[in-house]
């Protein structure tokens, strides 16, 4: 955009130095065409400043409407040999929605510009013009800038630079409440192996902060971020899936975050090849080129013990499938166990999870619940006649008993009434079985 | 003064002139490691220069002996062949074998490589190729455009281009090889249609049967009038494993004839209905058989793994555009525990060229896929084993002698498909392939879009991506009649 408004301005200057008046209209609209074809939308600029000129130089009306046709035809005329539709033709190279949030934006900072340029000279003007431009950013700020958004994007900013404690102490997704947020949030805890442990002290939009779906509709940033869970599981199938899918959907399909997740993901499962040719894109890049060649380098990679040994055909999106397999090709997977575990509990699917606990968990981790756990299967063993045995069988705490046993009491005071109950118990699994309302 | 300039600026363009690499005595035992690997192979007599790497080389000479010798040099690890040259020197040495000597110097050092040979075959290879290009993610897309190239330089024209076209799929640009060049392209989504080509009239048909929905593969037989058609639901779904990536499979699917003079479609009990699956159909080269693909109906996914496809054939009247009433068994690929797709018969009736993989019907994810070719007078097959690369080789394409074959390769990186080209002699061995030539051969590094459903033909294209562009936001469609449904 900078430069685009810059070799516009340029031209102008070139445009009014120009003394002839007939070789510079003529000047004029060769420039213009000449300026779409080297800039592409921000050649309005330029069409605006002469009219600007001549209007205020010279009353040339007529002129103006000309050029302001011909600036109004070069897109369309042109759109076929560019390939691009008519509103892409106006527009390019702006994409919807990636540079510029809306389109509007674009062109009332170019026009503020223009119209500071213009009235530049005596000091009141300059304040004026000075304003214009101040008033047109904020609103345009105002406008365009999501704070939500922001947060969701300082998550995966910190998480993609490894600053697991950083996402794991931002408190803007408390207050935003987003998908993402609750999605970097898990995959922190889960990085730093406290996935349960932390899982009820933070907003969760049920099993959607686990796992994000992917399909052609949810946009590539979501796509893109959706390999990192999975990654983090072993799921190398489904994470190289949503990062193609993800650079599919880029702008111009070319993403450095995403090659360098598809030279990971390519690296571990031993697919030497498909690395070196993901490499080969990001080799004469100033901030990956170095980290591209020594990464092909590295054969050996502690995640590929957690890749999947058996073959199974499954719906992307299919978080039990993939899981399962995953675990039964690998029983020490305990991110994947976690994962699984917090999917049934956040489900609410009670039933699920006493299956998973006993399938997965109990034979290699069951001698230290989580307290998560222990909560969870309190609700579970409630059912079962000889419970009281149980609750020893499974390790679970007098500390959890007693406090289970507190919550009921409290819960049938209250009758079902959850605003007595939430601070002393808002944090325990219990308060979100009852309390928290699932969008399936 | 001015004498001087003139010495100078003279003197200046002799020392920056491309001369070639000195004579060197570090003789190697090996032949270059060239990008694309040009080595030993059979190429058309009118085939593009195949620019090539000599990797971590400064400078290259290259020496073409044949009848006579052709020099050629680069001041970089690129040797990029002039085009007239290249043309002159491959019309002189026709049913020639050349030399090719490449001396290069790599940090200040001389290499002189072992020499390697280029048969020039005396048949000539069809003028053009079209070829999809998509990014390999699964089972969606975004930007897709066929290209239509010309084989002979490095021409290429846009035919299709999504970005203009509602963002719909388009694929499966097929030739009919014809006297009279048909061609059919199918353009997905709200206003997109079958566009059918002929005789430079191109129109947009809507073939939508009840059952399943538009038709997708298929061919067109010699006059234009008729094409057979699969018409299928077809599913994705992933594998687990780490470099299986992705399976498709159809939940059902039957063959369609299609009229496109009277503009019916129709079909027989032999070759739809829900007993069996029939796919990938295509016309024998004196058209009076239709050759597909055919397993038992099974429920999948559960039982993908369990789909083989045996080819069959069934008698076509061309005249009357009449299904025989017996279907025969061409090849048992179930007996092999294989799975045969994408049958093409060559245009001079003696072989046909599939795609065999261990399951299903979707060659070009399964890393196992490889080409094998039926003698149709003997029925012995030839398995390519010098054609075939360690991935995925699938989608191929005959040009009209029957001399050339191109099909879409993944040998290179298992993900990311290109064009390869192979020669049939007339005894009918298949050569080593080579990648299609392009003049900076870098471009399938840096390209992250495959190179799909590639097909050879000799007449260009009647429309290109504008003219798509006009026919899918403005023609309406003819509507055919669907009478599958009235058949029993």
């Amino acid at each position: 955009m900078v430069i685009g408004v810059t070799s516009a301005v340029w031209m102008f200057v070139i445009y009014s130095s120009i003394n002839n008046r007939v070789l510079a209209r003529i000047a004029g609209c060769v420039f213009v065409v000449l300026l779409y074809v080297a800039i592409g939308a921000h050649f309005i600029a330029f069409c605006l400043l002469v009219v600007l000129y001549e209007l205020k130089n010279h009353r040339a009306y007529l002129y103006s409407v000309v050029l302001l046709i011909i600036t109004m035809s070069a897109p369309l005329l042109m759109a076929d040999y560019y390939c691009l539709t008519a509103k892409r033709a106006f527009f390019y190279p702006i994409i919807d929605g990636y540079m510029m949030q809306m389109h509007f934006s674009f062109l009332a900072t170019e026009a503020a510009i223009l119209i500071a340029v213009f009235l530049g000279g005596t000091k009141i003007k300059q304040w004026a013009a000075a304003s214009i431009v101040i008033v047109v950013t904020i609103a345009g700020l105002l406008l365009s800038c999501s704070m939500k958004q922001e947060s969701v994007l300082a998550a995966a900013c910190e998480s993609y630079f490894g600053h697991n404690d950083k996402v794991a102490g931002m408190q803007s997704n408390e207050r935003y409440k987003t998908y993402i947020g609750a999605y970097y949030k898990n995959l922190a805890y889960a990085q730093q192996g406290k996935l349960p442990d932390e899982l009820m002290n933070h907003y969760q939009p049920a099993y959607h902060g686990l796992f994000l779906n992917i399909n052609e509709n949810v946009g590539y940033m979501q796509a893109m971020f959706s390999t990192d869970a999975l990654v983090e599981c072993g799921d190398m199938a489904q994470a190289q899936h949503s990062a193609m899918l993800a650079m599919t959907f880029t702008p111009h399909q070319r993403s450095s975050r995403m090659l360098r997740k598809l030279i990971d993901i390519s690296m571990i499962n031993g697919d030497y090849d498909l690395a070196e040719k993901f490499a080969s894109q990001l080799e004469h890049t100033i901030f990956h080129g170095q980290w591209a060649r020594e990464r092909v380098k590295v054969r050996e990679n502690g995640k590929r013990a957690f890749l999947s040994q058996q073959d199974i055909l499954f719906s992307p999106n299919d978080w039990y499938a993939s899981l399962e397999n995953l675990i039964e090709s690998n029983p020490a997977n305990k991110t994947a166990i976690d994962y699984l575990l917090c999917f049934d509990l956040l489900d609410k699917n009670l039933g699920r999870f006493k299956i998973d606990y006993d399938k997965y968990y109990v034979p290699v981790f069951g001698s230290t619940p989580a307290k998560i756990y222990q909560e969870a299967l309190m609700m579970c063993l409630d059912k079962e006649e000889s419970a009281k045995d149980m609750i020893y069988v499974y390790n679970v705490s007098d500390k959890v008993c007693n406090e289970c046993i507190d919550f009921l009491a409290r819960y049938e005071e209250s009758n079902g009434n959850g605003l007595p109950l939430k601070e002393k118990f808002g944090k325990t699994y219990w308060f979100y079985y009852y309390y928290a309302q699932i969008k399936k | 003064m001015i004498k001087k300039i003139l010495i100078i600026i003279l003197l200046f363009l002799a020392l920056s002139c491309s001369g070639p690499v000195p004579d060197c005595n570090k003789q190697l035992s090996s032949c270059p490691v060239l990008f694309p690997d040009y080595t030993d192979i059979t190429i058309p007599c009118n085939i593009a220069p195949l620019n090539f790497y000599v990797k971590g080389s400064d400078r290259i000479s290259v020496l073409v002996k044949g009848k006579s010798e052709y020099r050629f040099s680069s001041r970089s690890s690129l040797i990029e062949f002039p085009l007239k040259k290249w043309k002159k020197m491959l019309e002189n040495e026709k049913g020639n074998i050349l030399d090719i000597f490449v001396i290069a110097k790599s940090n200040g050092e001389c290499l002189d490589y072992l020499p390697f040979k280029w048969t020039v075959a005396m048949d000539s290879i069809d003028h053009y190729l079209s070829y999809r290009l998509i990014e390999p993610a699964y089972e969606v897309w975004n930007h897709l455009q066929i290209y239509e190239r010309n084989l002979e330089n490095f021409d290429t024209h846009l035919l299709g281009d999504n970005d203009i076209a509602g963002h719909s799929c388009i694929n499966c640009h097929t030739s009919n090889h014809g006297d009279i060049q048909t061609t059919f392209m199918h353009v997905r989504g709200a206003n997109g249609g079958t566009i059918y080509s002929r005789n430079g009239v191109v129109r947009k048909l809507d073939m939508k049967t009840e059952k399943y929905g538009a038709a997708v593969y298929g061919e067109i037989e010699g006059s234009g009038r008729y094409g057979i058609f699969t018409t299928a639901l077809i599913m994705p779904i992933l594998h687990s494993y780490r470099t299986e990536r992705l399976e498709v499979f159809d939940k059902k699917s039957d063959l369609i004839l299609v009229d496109f003079d009277k503009r019916i479609v129709s079909s027989s009990p032999l070759i739809s209905g829900e007993e069996f699956q029939e796919t990938f159909p295509c016309f024998s080269s004196d058209y009076n058989k239709i050759y597909f693909c055919r397993a038992s109906h099974l429920k999948q996914p559960d039982s993908t793994r369990k789909m083989h496809y045996n080819l069959y054939s069934i008698d076509f009247d061309k005249v009357k555009g009449r299904l025989g009433d017996k279907i025969n068994l061409v090849f048992d690929a179930e007996e092999k525990n294989k799975s045969v797709s994408f049958p093409k018969c060559s245009p001079d009736g003696k072989y046909i060229l599939f795609s065999v993989s261990e399951y299903g019907t979707f060659p070009i994810w399964h890393t196992d896929t490889d080409l094998w070719m039926m003698n149709l007078a003997t029925g012995k097959i030839d398995t390519l084993n010098n054609t075939n690369g360690r991935y995925s080789d699938s989608y191929h394409s005959w040009s009209s002698n029957s001399r050339w074959i191109v099909f879409a390769s993944k040998r290179d990186d298992r993900v990311y498909g290109r064009p390869y080209f192979a020669y049939v002699d007339d005894s009918g061995r298949v050569s080593k392939p080579f990648v299609l030539p392009l003049k900076d051969p870098e471009s399938y590094l840096v390209s992250l879009k495959s190179y799909n459903i590639p097909e050879l033909y000799n007449t260009p294209e009647a429309y290109n991506a504008v003219k798509l562009k006009k026919l899918y936001y403005k023609a309406d469609k003819e509507i055919f009649k669907n009478i599958t449904s009235e058949i029993k």
